[in-house]
C-alpha cells in the first residue's frame, strides 16, 4: 500500500510553480553568495583579510543551495527528504577545522618573516592576562 | 526443473534514430533473457525473443506505452524560471571557482593558495549540488559529500604541513 501511494506522489515533470520558484531563487542567491565569497578572494589586500571571504561560499552558499535541494526533493518525491542537511553540518564542523590551521600556519609563517602581527601570547601568564605570582 | 516458456513479442517502438537502435539492440542482445530479432522496414515495430516469459499480457495490452527516446529528459522537464535560474547558478559557481584559481596563481603565500584549494572544493561541492538538481538524480548529493570529506582532508592536511613542516607527528 505504502509503495504505491509513494509512487504516485512522485512528480515527474515540472513541479508546482510556487515550488519552482522557491528552488530557483535559492540556487540564485546561494551561488550569488559563493561567487561573492570568491570574488572577495581575489580583490582583499592581505591574507587575514582574505581569510573572511570563503566563510560566505561556506556557511550561506551551502545553507541557501542545500535548501534548494531540500525543497526539490521534497515536492518532487512527496516525502520530506532532509539528506543534504548531511552536507550542511559535516561543512559546519570542518570549515573552522580548516580555518583555525590555516590561521595558526599563517601566524607562524609571519612572526617567522617578522611581518607586523600581534606577537606569541606569553605562556606563563593566567587565563585572565595577570602573572600567577 | 520448471517448464521454460520462451515465446516471441513484438513491440511497438517510437525510436527511429538509428544511434538509439543500436544502443537498444546492444541492450537487448547482452541481456540473457531477451534477443534481439527483427526490425520492421519502418521502424515501427520490433521483434523480439523472450528466453522465459510465463504472460506476454503485459507487453502487449493497450496501456503499454511504446518504447520511445525520453524528450528532452522526462523527470527534467521544468518551467523556464527554473531552468534559468539553474543556468545562472551554474555560471556564477563557475566564476566563484575561476576566482579561486586566480587567487591560487596569483597568491604571494604558500597560504593564500591553501585557502584557494579550500575555496575551490567547496564552490566545486556546491557544483555537484546544483547539478543534482539539474539532473533530478540523488546520485550528486553523493558525490558532494565526497567532494566535501576529500577537500577538507586535503586542505586541513596542507595546513599542518604548513604550521609543522609534517602532517601527522
Amino acid at each position: 500500500m505504502t509503495e504505491s501511494l509513494a509512487i504516485a506522489d512522485f512528480i515527474a515533470g515540472p513541479l508546482p510553480l510556487w515550488a519552482e520558484i522557491l528552488t530557483a531563487a535559492f540556487v540564485v542567491i546561494g551561488a550569488a553568495f559563493a561567487a561573492i565569497g570568491s570574488f572577495g578572494l581575489v580583490r582583499l589586500p592581505t591574507f587575514f583579510d582574505r581569510i573572511h571571504a570563503p566563510t560566505l561560499a561556506a556557511t550561506l552558499g551551502t545553507w541557501c543551495i542545500t535548501l534548494a535541494t531540500i525543497t526539490y526533493f521534497s515536492v518532487q518525491g512527496g516525502n520530506l527528504f532532509l539528506h543534504a542537511l548531511l552536507i550542511v553540518m559535516l561543512v559546519a564542523v570542518t570549515a573552522p577545522v580548516t580555518t583555525i590551521f590555516l590561521m595558526r600556519a599563517a601566524l607562524f609563517r609571519e612572526r617567522q618573516q617578522g611581518e607586523s602581527v600581534p606577537p606569541e601570547s606569553r605562556a606563563d601568564l593566567t587565563p585572565n592576562g595577570a602573572d600567577p605570582s | 526443473m520448471p517448464r521454460l516458456k520462451p515465446c516471441f513479442i513484438e513491440i511497438p517502438l517510437q525510436l527511429r534514430d538509428p544511434n538509439a537502435l543500436a544502443v537498444l539492440a546492444m541492450i537487448f542482445c547482452l541481456t540473457p533473457g531477451t534477443a534481439w530479432g527483427e526490425l520492421s522496414f519502418d521502424r515501427s515495430k520490433l521483434l523480439i525473443h523472450m528466453f522465459d516469459l510465463e504472460d506476454p499480457q503485459p507487453f502487449l495490452k493497450n496501456g503499454a506505452r511504446p518504447l520511445r527516446a525520453s524528450v528532452a529528459g522526462d523527470l527534467r522537464i521544468m518551467t523556464p524560471i527554473l531552468f534559468w535560474a539553474l543556468k545562472l547558478g551554474l555560471f556564477l559557481l563557475a566564476v566563484a571557482m575561476l576566482c579561486a584559481l586566480a587567487r591560487l596563481l596569483i597568491g604571494p603565500s604558500a597560504q593564500d593558495r591553501v585557502m584557494a584549494l579550500d575555496c575551490l572544493y567547496i564552490n566545486g561541492m556546491l557544483m555537484m549540488l546544483v547539478l543534482g538538481i539539474n539532473y533530478a538524480s540523488n546520485v550528486y548529493f553523493e558525490a558532494a559529500m565526497l567532494i566535501a570529506l576529500f577537500g577538507f582532508v586535503a586542505s586541513t592536511a596542507l595546513a599542518k604541513f604548513l604550521l609543522r613542516g609534517e602532517v601527522i607527528e
